[in-house]
């Protein structure tokens, strides 16, 4: 089996150019189907398409002539298969939102901006004010008839919103768009931390939420406190949920027998799947941009070491990263995805689509009632004309 | 039993028509920090103090829905009826609280809503709320905290009846009763239950009998004492306790 990391050189098509390859009527190949299922999940619990990852993935072909007109295009002719969709909200972190300047909300009345109570807006408030006009936006271009059956919560929504915040945004999906039931949809919330507080996770669930994600905590060389950890699990599961999944770090400051280790304790809590993340993957699957150094090589050789132990520990291989208990249980997204908030990204069909980094483009956008389009392409096919 | 809808009661009674500030359940039933003229707008949209004798409905399930209601007075219980045609509570709600929260986002109610008692309520038109909310953002903040409570209190419940035993049931139910008489400023240790017996066994999943032999046994232990629906809580410490302790040997 080859290296997944050939190198690619990077084609810039232009939107004509690939229409004409891939053809306005046809339907990109199944492998290429594959692969982009294949990205949607890497997607979720790697978080490969946040707003603060520069690289843009080499499998993907940016089309400079891809618009927002062309992305609400894409969207309103999908509409026509009625097909499932899939939707994303990415949050920006903490240091991003406090450090921008804060502004009076622009949804408010004129009436009420004036008030002295009401200038007062968090940063938090603000990016939830703009996420819900998003959410409005892209409501408008989708009919009721499609349905949701797969929402995912990035980053770390439910440490930095409140309670009330988090049911207003759940509340505004549920308004905005279709959702399918909680026994029918997948609705997958990560967790970077892991509350500490009950209510937290029965609020979580009661939102609809049936798929937890977790961060393990071991960004740095700090041990994971694996029977808090193990006992959070335990208590996810007694709440009812569906799944439970962790994303395994690999850092290149531990060695293989250290991260062995802590492997070796995240199987024993016998989560439903790990993912093993290469954090200092600069040239990741989805780029297909092979490394050279021997760092890379090292990591690639810890992540043939964990992935026998996985598998030898009744995990299945669903692909590189993701290992599953049970492949049903933890299935992907069938259906086009779009993506919500700063950063967030879209794939439909076999074309990607980014919204903008910057919050104060994020915020402009919104307030002129844009999506907030910041470039889009295609998956470059396998087998190019 | 007349089966009669309180909503068909269209005008408020007299003498009941006081002012949102004047209400002693103000600081429960709307945000502290909305002000003066923003209470003014809330007040244009609710239709205070109808009356519903024992018995009687608010709504039905599966009626369309339109509106939240505040509880002025009295208790009100929340129920379901299964496939099987019996009747399952899902909830009480004492004054100060509101129901109806679980049923905004469909076109129905999803459960019924009977007075216990001789109780009154306030009638929030919800489109009018969502309306003025979307104007006041303390307003809206308050709306989604008393949802996000009324969803957490759900899936708790759930959890409570799936696993625990009937003492810890019966005892998180009081300490829940407590404190919630607490907030309206009354008494958290004595206390009448707004509910007979067989509801208090429905709503947490246990036969009366049980319900009546762990109140017998708490009682007997000095927990708390028991005359009729009077109830006072002798050792909230030992109550916490009971709840705890389970807690403790879940997550071991």
């Amino acid at each position: 089996m080859g290296s997944p990391y050939k190198t690619v050189t990077p084609i810039v098509a232009s939107y004509r150019v690939t229409k004409d390859a891939l053809g306005v009527s046809s339907s990109p190949t199944n492998r290429t189907m594959r692969q982009i299922f294949s990205h949607k999940d890497w997607l979720f619990c790697t978080n490969s398409f946040r707003y603060d990852s520069p690289d843009k993935p080499g499998l993907f072909v940016e089309d400079r002539e891809f618009s927002l007109n062309n992305y609400q295009d894409i969207i309103t002719n999908n509409n026509r298969n009625n097909s499932e969709i899939a939707l994303s909200l990415s949050m920006p972190l903490q240091n991003t939102l406090c450090s921008h300047p804060l502004k009076p909300s622009h949804t408010q009345s004129s009436a009420i901006k004036n008030s002295s109570t009401q200038n007062n807006v968090s940063p938090v408030r603000n990016y939830i004010d703009h996420l819900l006009s998003e959410i409005k936006l892209v409501s408008t271009l989708i009919p009721k008839t499609r349905t949701v059956n797969y929402i995912h919560w990035q980053g770390d929504i439910a440490q930095l919103l409140s309670p009330a915040e988090m049911t207003e945004i759940m509340y505004s999906l549920n308004k905005a768009f279709t959702l399918q039931s909680e026994q029918q949809g997948t609705y997958v919330i990560e967790l970077e931390k892991v509350p500490a507080d009950d209510s937290i996770i029965a609020l979580i669930k009661g939102l609809g939420f049936g798929h937890i994600c977790l961060g393990t905590q071991n960004r740095n060389k700090e041990p994971i406190d694996f029977k808090f950890l193990s006992r959070q699990v335990s208590i996810f599961k007694q709440y009812g949920f569906k799944t439970v999944n962790v994303r395994f770090l690999i850092d290149k400051h531990e060695s293989c027998d250290q991260l062995s280790k802590k492997l070796d304790g995240l199987i024993a809590i016998n989560p439903d799947t790990i993912y093993l993340i290469d954090e200092n993957e600069h040239h990741s699957v989805l780029s297909g941009i092979e490394a050279e150094s021997n760092e890379h090589k090292r990591a690639c050789k810890c992540h043939n070491t964990f992935e026998k132990k996985l598998t030898q520990s009744g995990y299945q291989k669903l692909n590189h990263v993701k290992f599953s208990k049970d492949r049903i249980a933890s299935k992907g997204i069938s259906g086009d995805l779009i993506g919500l908030g700063l950063g967030a990204t879209s794939l439909i069909e076999n074309a990607f689509i980014h919204n903008v980094d910057q919050l104060d483009q994020y915020y402009q956008k919104l307030e002129l009632k844009q999506l907030p389009f910041s470039y889009g392409g295609y998956i470059r096919p396998q087998n190019p004309i | 039993m007349s089966e009669k809808i309180a909503v068909a009661d269209s005008s408020p009674t007299k003498g009941l028509n006081q002012s949102c500030l004047q209400c002693s359940l103000s600081n429960l039933c709307i945000p502290i920090s909305v002000n003066k003229d923003e209470i003014d707008h809330l007040e244009d949209i609710i239709k205070q103090g109808k009356t519903i004798s024992r018995g009687n409905h608010i709504f039905k399930e599966h009626s369309p829905f339109g509106s939240l209601f505040a509880v002025r007075s009295g208790a009100i219980k929340t129920y379901s009826v299964t496939e099987d045609g019996e009747e399952q509570v899902t909830g009480f709600y004492l004054p100060g609280e509101i129901i109806g929260l679980d049923s905004t986002n469909t076109n129905a109610y999803s459960c019924s809503a009977k007075a216990l008692e001789r109780s009154s309520v306030c009638e929030i038109p919800f489109n009018q709320l969502e309306t003025l909310a979307s104007k006041i953002p303390t307003l809206q903040h308050h709306f989604f905290s008393l949802m996000s409570k009324e969803i957490q209190g759900s899936r708790q419940l759930t959890m409570l009846l799936s696993k625990n035993t009937a003492e810890e049931r019966i005892a998180s139910l009081l300490l829940s009763l407590s404190s919630r008489f607490k907030l309206r400023k009354l008494s958290g240790v004595s206390f009448r239950l707004p509910m007979p017996r067989n509801d208090i066994g429905n709503y947490l999943g246990l036969a009366v009998e049980t319900v009546s032999r762990v109140f017998t046994r708490f009682q007997k232990s000095g927990l708390i004492s028991v005359q009729g629906r009077e109830v006072v809580l002798e050792d909230m410490d030992a109550l916490i306790d009971i709840v705890k302790n389970h807690s403790k040997c879940t997550k071991d």
